[in-house]
C-alpha cells in the first residue's frame, strides 16, 4: 500500500508543480493587464473626447443620485419626498404634456366609469333604434312582397289582419303578410327620387338640385310624420308594442300609391293621375286604419263592437288621423311634380 | 317645394326653446295648464291635459339648466348668422 501511496503522492507532486508553474505564468499575464489597465486609466478624456465627459458628468450624476436615495433610506422610505410631494417623471423632469397628453389622461382617468356607460348604453339605444331588430325587417322574399303590394293596393278583402307571433316576438315578414317590413318603404322611396326625376325632366324643369330637394323634402315629411305619430302616442298615453320603425315601415307604404299615381300620371296625364291617385289614397287609408286598428285599440274596439268610453274613442280619432294623413300626404308630395 | 332636414331641425328647435321659455305662473295658470294644478288623480287615465301640462313642463326642466345656453348659442349663432348670410350671399 505504501508504494501505492507514494505513487499517488509522486504524481500529485508533479501536478502541483504543473499548476505552480501555470499559476506563475498566469502571474505574469495578469501582470500585464493590469499595467495595460493602469496605463488607460491615466490617460486624459480628450483621447475618447466627448464620450469621457459625457460619462464623467454621468458618473456625478449618478453618484448624487445614490447619495439622495441613501438620504431618503435613512429619513424614512420614499415617503419623503424632497420635491414638495410634486410627481415627477422617469427621468427626474417634468414632462412636457401636450393636448394629446391631456385627453389621454382624461380618458384613462375616467376609465373606471365607462362601465357604467356601457351598461346604461344598449337599453338607450334599444328603446328608440332596435339595430339588432333591424335584420328582421329585410328578411323579405319575393313571395312576401307581391302579396304585400298587391295588399297595399287592394286590401279591401284581406280576411285576417293579426301578425303572427312566435314566443313573444313578431314573426319574420318572410312568413307572414301583415308583418311590417323595411324593404318596400325603402325600394319604394328610391323608385319615387327617381320618378320624380324622370317627370320633372319631361317637364324640362331638371336639375341635380332639385332632384336634391325633392328626396331630403320627402325625407323631412316622412321624419315628421313619424315624430307627430310618435307625439301623439305618447300624448293620448296608447301602451303598444309599435317601436318606431314600425311607424316609418308604415309611413313608408304610401309611398307605393304615390310610384303608381306618378306613372299613371306620365303615362296618362292628368285624368289618369287624377283616377289613380284617389284609387291609391283610398287603398292607403283604408290599410292604413286596418293595420293600426289591432294595435291600438283595446282588443273589443278591434273587432268591431262600438265600445263607449272616453278612451277608447280617442284612440278611434287617433287612427283615424293617421289614416287620413296618409292621402293628404301622398296628394302633396306628388302635385308638384306633375304641374 | 323648399322643405329639408335643415329646415325641419330648425323649426324643432325654435318650438322647443318656446315651449321652454312659456312662463308657467303668468300664461299657464290662467289657462288651466299650470303644473299644480289638480292633475292628481292615481286612477289609469292621465288623460290629454295632463300628458301635455307633464310634457310642458319636463320640456321647461330640460331646458333650465345647461339648455339654455346651449340653445341659446345655437339660435343665435347657427341660425340667425346663417340665414342672414346666405341670403346676403346668395342674392
Amino acid at each position: 500500500m505504501g508504494k501505492k501511496w507514494e505513487k499517488s503522492r509522486r504524481e500529485n507532486g508533479k501536478k502541483c508543480g504543473k499548476n505552480r508553474k501555470m499559476g506563475k505564468k498566469w502571474e505574469k499575464i495578469r501582470e500585464k493587464w493590469r499595467k495595460k489597465k493602469a496605463k488607460k486609466i491615466g490617460k486624459k478624456p480628450e483621447k475618447w473626447g466627448k464620450m469621457g465627459e459625457k460619462w464623467e458628468k454621468n458618473g456625478e450624476k449618478n453618484q448624487k443620485k445614490w447619495e439622495k436615495r441613501g438620504n431618503m433610506e435613512k429619513n424614512g422610505g420614499k415617503k419623503s419626498r424632497k420635491n414638495g410631494g410634486k410627481i415627477r417623471g422617469r427621468k427626474g423632469k417634468r414632462r412636457e404634456v401636450g393636448w394629446a397628453g391631456l385627453y389621454w389622461s382624461v380618458l384613462v382617468r375616467t376609465g373606471p366609469y365607462w362601465s357604467i356607460l356601457v351598461r346604461t348604453g344598449p337599453p338607450q339605444l334599444c328603446r328608440w333604434l332596435p339595430v339588432g331588430r333591424l335584420k328582421y325587417y329585410f328578411a323579405v322574399d319575393s313571395v312576401y312582397v307581391g302579396r304585400k303590394l298587391r295588399l297595399l293596393l287592394f286590401p279591401f278583402r284581406h280576411p285576417d289582419w293579426q301578425v303572427r307571433y312566435q314566443q313573444d316576438t313578431p314573426v319574420a315578414p318572410r312568413f307572414d303578410v301583415n308583418a311590417p317590413d323595411l324593404y318596400i318603404p325603402a325600394m319604394a322611396f328610391l323608385t319615387y327620387i327617381l320618378l320624380a326625376g324622370l317627370a320633372l325632366g319631361t317637364q324640362n324643369r331638371f336639375s341635380p338640385d332639385s332632384l336634391g330637394l325633392v328626396a331630403s323634402s320627402a325625407l323631412a315629411w316622412l321624419l315628421l310624420e313619424v315624430l307627430s305619430v310618435l307625439l301623439s302616442l305618447y300624448l293620448v298615453t296608447v301602451s303598444t308594442d309599435l317601436t318606431p320603425i314600425d311607424l316609418l315601415a308604415f309611413a313608408g307604404y304610401k309611398y307605393v300609391g304615390m310610384i303608381v299615381g306618378l306613372l299613371a300620371g306620365l303615362l296618362l296625364g292628368r285624368a289618369g293621375y287624377y283616377a289613380a291617385l284617389s284609387w291609391c289614397c283610398l287603398s292607403s287609408f283604408i290599410f292604413t286604419i286596418r293595420t293600426l286598428r289591432l294595435k291600438l285599440l283595446s282588443e273589443a274596439a278591434a273587432e268591431g263592437v262600438p265600445v263607449r268610453g272616453a278612451r277608447n274613442q280617442l284612440r278611434m280619432y287617433l287612427t283615424t288621423a293617421i289614416g287620413a294623413a296618409q292621402p293628404l300626404l301622398m296628394y302633396w308630395l306628388t302635385s308638384h311634380l306633375l304641374r | 317645394m323648399a322643405f329639408t332636414l335643415y329646415s325641419l331641425l330648425q323649426a324643432s328647435l325654435l318650438i322647443v326653446n318656446a315651449v321652454a321659455v312659456l312662463h308657467e305662473e303668468r300664461f299657464l295658470r290662467h289657462v288651466g295648464w299650470g303644473s299644480d294644478q289638480g292633475i292628481g288623480g292615481f286612477g289609469e287615465e292621465p288623460g290629454i291635459k295632463a300628458q301635455l301640462t307633464n310634457l310642458i313642463r319636463s320640456i321647461r326642466t330640460v331646458m333650465r339648466g345647461k339648455g339654455t345656453i346651449f340653445s341659446t348659442i345655437i339660435i343665435i349663432m347657427i341660425i340667425i348668422i346663417i340665414t342672414i348670410c346666405s341670403v346676403l350671399f346668395l342674392h
